[in-house]
């Protein structure tokens, strides 16, 4: 895994470096060599606007029952919703990352130096906003039960939380509050999509895995903070599809930000027809199965004696008492894995203490149970939760037992072989 | 490539390396995370060996009740019960005076105090100085504070794991309580729940003295592999302490303005 992380850092580097040459070197070139984009917009005046209006509007009562689901869900702890208050610093992970990356947080400057040397995830979310005109319902209410990887530049992803078709139906409820007709797809041209789409630089930011998509310059500046959050947040492509309504897709490659003013994803010059014909390419081109990912084999135990103190360093207090802390030193809220939150009810679990490991979790009946009991799949449990992740990455699941780190990368095969062995070992302290 | 286009590359990748540095920079260490447990962090500095200042938002207690537990951790009851005292001088004295707060920090500080003095076999004065005052008597009542406080402890977090094995440590010192301490005890060892060596060297001890040595022995082993030391996980520092003889003068009255726990502290 760390070869992995090196080489994602390694690519977005080169990537990084790739867009700013793009920028660079396009400041006065016609992407393509064709006609500029400009003389394309202005001789395609014959297209009609596209308009999107909704067709109804959900009733106060189902929004504001979807809004006690988002707050139930504490959606707002990883993304600023529109209409829904902001949480505390400490309770919002992606606030607390950014500001002590800023070293805006109020914290003495050793600890902010400290801190700031060890954060790598969650440091940018999509704000959810302006979502109705764009997403289809059908699609939001599956991700959210069976979310995949949407953004493949960001190492978090929307976490596999325990969420029902009806709580998935009551939050999009909120999200998505106006209902828009199935649109027609509008004429355009697939394979013109294509060549523009590649002229006009998607590919420098965004995957389109199993399609045809290239990386090449984008044509307009970007300020370097902009260009590397709009990066890192560029959804694969792939999904397009399935996400978005299709007149909606042509209005938002045309003018983004016309629907979500705090987007991201510039304003990239084009025609109508551009947009028409990219969108066309999006909704319609063909795309080949992802290449099947396999997750890894586990390390076997080590031979050398593991200790409880290199454990709890390398990664129990490393990455696990986030959300498995000590409630008692931290103001009664010792994270979603203890106390409860993100929809979960609390499992009692602190893996901030030797003695709190060992005391175990709460099982589905309330009754404690020992974390280094045998799972379904025969490993220790939780060598199994940290296992189940890389299952998941790969695209799979491990019956009756989620994935920790809940929606992070998982944690790498040296460190669930150092868990292992510790508990091999009889856990020692 | 002309001249201009290969300052182009060369600013265009400067840039890009720029960019990209502090996600290499960003490289996780060995070190405790912050996050949700950041206030924790806060008063354990690098990795608890020098604690820092607590900020003045802080409650200022935090700082000792964490000392404490890392006292605790070490077997040092002694300063455990010290540092708990200094940050909640009352706990011993009223025992209101944690059952009625909502404290966490308070609570723990309880539990510590509690659990120490039980290993202590109540060797220590409950007080600020901690003396050792090896009064059998005296041990005792401490003891039976320890269960009296574990038994709270246990009531309002039922099936704990922690609070069974030291309250069970708390009874296994007491005659009249080895029998229910034996039966949490093994509970815990049935499920794998046991939260530490003590629980199993407390094991180990009752075992010994219903003269079953092959359970002993294994209690012990068990308690050797979590980490205790052998004479410990023997079990045979855990003493047995018989009922106070407290024999109070009947025609000294007692002073109205204080509680029946606080002349009791009084003699702890």
């Amino acid at each position: 895994m760390p070869h992995r992380k090196h080489s994602l850092r390694f690519l977005l580097m080169i990537s990084l470096s790739s867009a700013l040459l793009g920028a660079f070197a396009c400041e006065k070139k016609t992407p393509g060599g064709g006609p500029s984009a400009q003389t394309t917009q202005t001789g395609a005046n014959a297209l009609a606007p596209v308009e999107i209006e909704p067709t109804e509007k959900l009733s106060a009562e189902r929004v504001a029952a979807g809004k006690a689901h988002i707050l139930k869900f504490e959606c707002n702890r990883c993304h600023s919703i529109e209409g829904v208050e902001k949480v505390p610093t400490e309770k919002s992970c992606v606030t607390c990352h950014q500001e002590i990356l800023a070293g805006t947080y109020e914290a003495k400057p050793e600890l902010i130096e400290k801190w700031q040397k060890n954060i790598i995830h969650l440091t940018a979310t999509p704000a959810l906003e302006a979502m109705a005109p764009r997403f289809k319902r059908a699609w939001l209410v599956d991700f959210l039960q069976e979310p995949h990887d949407l953004r493949p530049r960001v190492d978090a992803q929307m976490p596999r939380m325990k969420i029902s078709e009806e709580d998935a139906s009551k939050l999009a409820d909120y999200l998505l509050p106006e209902v828009y007709a199935a649109q027609q797809m509008l004429p355009g041209d697939a394979k013109r999509g294509e060549k523009r789409a590649n002229e006009l630089g998607c590919g420098s930011c965004h995957a389109m895995t199993g399609g045809s998509l290239q990386a090449s310059a984008i044509p307009v500046e970007l300020a370097p903070e902009a260009l590397a959050i709009g990066m890192k947040l560029a959804p694969d492509l792939r999904h397009t599809r399935r996400r978005f309504h299709a007149a909606a897709l042509v209005k938002w490659l045309l003018d983004p930000a016309s629907i979500k003013p705090s987007t991201e994803m510039p304003k990239i010059p084009m025609s109508d027809q551009d947009a028409r014909d990219i969108a066309a390419y999006l909704i319609t081109s063909n795309l080949s199965s992802p290449p099947e990912v396999k997750p890894p084999e586990r390390l076997p135990v080590l031979k050398r004696r593991v200790r409880y103190k290199e454990v709890s360093q390398k990664v129990f207090k490393k990455v696990c008492w986030h959300c498995h802390s000590e409630a008692d030193y931290v103001g009664g809220d010792g994270g979603p894995g203890n106390t409860g939150g993100f929809g979960f009810e609390g499992r009692g679990l602190s893996l901030a203490e030797y003695t709190a490991i060992a005391s175990g979790m709460r099982d589905d009946e309330g009754k404690r149970t020992s974390v280094f009991k045998e799972a379904p799949n025969g490993m220790p449990w939780l060598v199994a939760a940290m296992y189940a992740r890389h299952v998941e990455v790969a695209g799979g699941e491990v019956e009756g037992v989620r994935g920790m780190p809940l929606g992070l990368p998982p944690m790498t095969l040296e460190e669930i072989q150092l868990v292992e062995t510790w508990i091999a070992q009889g856990r020692p302290r | 490539m002309s001249a201009e286009k290969t300052w182009k590359w060369i600013l265009a990748v400067t840039a890009g390396a720029l960019l990209a540095l502090p996600a290499v920079a960003l490289t996780p260490s060995d070190a405790e995370a912050c996050g949700n447990s950041m206030r924790y962090d806060d008063v354990l500095g690098d990795s608890g060996k020098k604690p820092r200042n607590i900020e003045m938002e802080k409650p200022p207690q935090l700082g000792s009740v964490i000392r404490a537990e890392q006292a605790w951790n070490k077997g040092d009851w002694k300063n455990a019960i010290k540092e708990a005292l200094l940050a909640h001088p009352t706990l011993a004295k009223r025992s209101r005076s944690y059952k009625s707060t909502d404290d966490a920090e308070m609570i723990r500080a309880a539990w510590i105090v509690a659990s120490s003095i039980t290993r202590a076999n109540g060797d220590y004065t409950l007080d600020k100085n901690v003396r050792l005052e090896p009064d059998v008597d005296k041990k005792r009542l401490r003891v039976d504070w320890a269960v009296e406080t574990l038994t709270w402890m246990l009531e309002k977090n039922e099936g704990d794991p922690l609070f069974t094995m030291l309250l069970a440590e708390s009874l296994a010192r007491t005659t009249e309580g080895e029998e229910k301490s034996l039966a949490m005890l093994e509970g815990l060892a049935k499920e794998d729940l046991m939260p530490d060596g003590y629980g199993w060297a407390t094991l180990a001890a009752l075992h010994t003295r219903a003269k079953k040595s092959e359970a002993a022995a294994t209690a012990a082993k068990r308690c050797n592999t979590v980490g205790l030391d052998k004479k410990v996980c023997a079990g045979s520092s855990i003493e047995l302490l018989a009922k106070a003889d407290v024999r109070q003068p009947k025609s000294k009255p007692r002073p109205k303005s204080k509680s029946k726990s606080a002349s009791k502290a009084k003699s702890m």
